[in-house]
């Protein structure tokens, strides 16, 4: 199993629970992805997928300045993103439930 | 310690946005300033590890974005090119001048200078009152204009026709161009525009004989030849005067002599230092001071001395009586 490819599929719900638990720019949002495990994380998925969650209405964003440079976007979920990870969670827990049985099945055997 | 732009920076910027020229401006510009901002947390030989190269920055971002993944249609030719460049401006400038934090201002600023180019190009005043330019006297037209040009910009904005968007940026940028170029030579914008036809009247004949040939001088001779002085009065007991008003306006201020026509002249003042006009000859000098002396004179050939012209004038019963009723005529 791939985990670049297994990180494809689930980045958006990855995004929208780190941003569940504070808001951020994207640059820390990367570090953090990194930081949890997943060293993989490519900086273009994160900015991209952070346009096409924002674009689709789940995420807020706020211009915030910054002493040390240009200012700062940060990237907050909203209420229809909150819906979305609460579904997208339900899904996960669904998915690697199955995905667990069959697995620990198959070792059992 | 990271800089927050440098020129790899911006280099990597641009052929980022190049691959993302499909977008509309304002997503595109949204997309480059988040990269900015990351890009400033990193020293630029960092770039290369932490974000690979632009192509495949472009190419992982397209896909996680839900673009289409296929090359976006590379245009080339001098077109092209020429739009690259103009966008890569468009940027330095905008975040020169943090143009993104007042974009909505800058598409009124754009109708606003378009409206006020036209002003400045065919108006001899283009603004009545400053900032409101004005087209006929009038300003609320061109307001009207503005507010018009506005929207119109904005549509441009959204659409993705990008040769007229490339029309609007380079217009707009030559035009913000003149108006701060014509600002800084400091032209008359603001006053009213007037040309002074600079048109030093060269002849301005006061005097002229029947011709139309001008006569500056009049040398008086009485009848034995003798050269005299005479002062001249017309019909209605105005003093004769030879000269262009101008020429005594000038001897007046003090330039004695003064400039006319053929040279310099010099008048006789009275006892309070008036002008005398119309005392003739006049003194009269060539341009570089030499005093003119009278010209040749052909001298009418008296039939038999000064008795014959004296019966002549005797016959003239009008002359005779102008002379006499003359107050001023000299004795």
């Amino acid at each position: 199993m791939d985990s670049t490819q297994l990180l494809k599929g689930v980045l958006d719900t990855a995004v929208l629970a780190a941003l569940d638990r504070r808001s951020t720019y994207g640059y820390d949002l990367v570090r953090q992805l990194r930081a949890a495990g997943f060293e993989g994380v490519g900086d273009a998925s994160v900015y991209g997928t952070l346009r096409r969650l924002f674009n689709g209405g789940y995420l807020t964003s706020e211009i915030v300045p910054s002493e040390e440079g240009p200012a700062r976007k940060y990237y907050g979920i909203n209420g229809a993103g909150t819906d979305m990870l609460q579904t997208s969670r339900k899904t996960w827990d669904e998915f690697t439930s199955v995905m667990n049985s069959l697995l620990d099945g198959g070792e059992e055997e | 310690m990271s800089t927050a732009t440098s020129l790899k920076k911006d280099e990597f910027l641009d052929q980022v946005a190049a691959g993302l020229n499909d977008l509309s401006e304002e997503d595109r510009d949204e997309v480059l300033e988040d990269l900015r901002a990351h890009l400033a947390e990193m020293d630029e030989d960092e770039i290369e590890t932490n974000l690979g190269t632009p192509e495949s920055f472009v190419s992982e971002f397209r896909a996680s974005a839900g673009l289409d993944t296929r090359e976006p249609r590379r245009q080339r030719g001098r077109l092209a090119r020429l739009r690259k460049q103009l966008e890569a401006v468009d940027r330095r400038l905008a975040e020169a001048t943090q143009w993104h934090t007042i974009r909505p201002i800058w598409v009124w600023i754009r109708g606003w200078l378009l409206v006020s180019a036209v002003a400045v190009l065919t108006q001899p005043v283009p603004f009545e009152r400053f900032p409101l330019p004005s087209i006929n006297g009038q300003w609320i037209g061109p307001l009207f204009m503005i507010v018009a040009a506005t929207w119109f910009s904005l549509w441009l904005d959204r659409s993705e026709m990008n040769g007229a968007r490339l029309v609007s940026l380079v217009f707009s940028t030559a035009t913000a161009l003149f108006i701060l170029g014509s600002m800084l030579v400091g032209t008359t914008l603001t006053r009213p525009g007037y040309s002074v036809a600079v048109d030093y009247p060269s002849h301005f004949d006061a005097l002229t004989g029947p011709d139309g040939e001008p006569i500056y001088n009049i040398y008086p001779f009485d009848l034995e030849g003798n050269p005299v002085e005479v002062l001249l009065f017309d019909q209605d007991g105005r003093p004769v005067q030879s000269m262009s008003s101008w020429v005594y306006d000038e001897a007046n201020f003090g330039n004695d002599p003064a400039y006319y026509a053929d040279g310099l002249v010099s008048f006789r003042r009275d006892a309070n230092g008036w002008l005398i006009t119309n005392l003739y000859p006049l003194e009269t000098f060539d341009v570089s001071g030499r005093p003119l002396s009278s010209p040749g004179l052909a001298l009418p050939q008296l039939e038999d001395g000064a008795t014959s012209n004296a019966n002549a004038l005797e016959d003239d019963d009008s002359l005779e009586g102008d002379l006499a009723s003359n107050p001023n005529a000299p004795n």
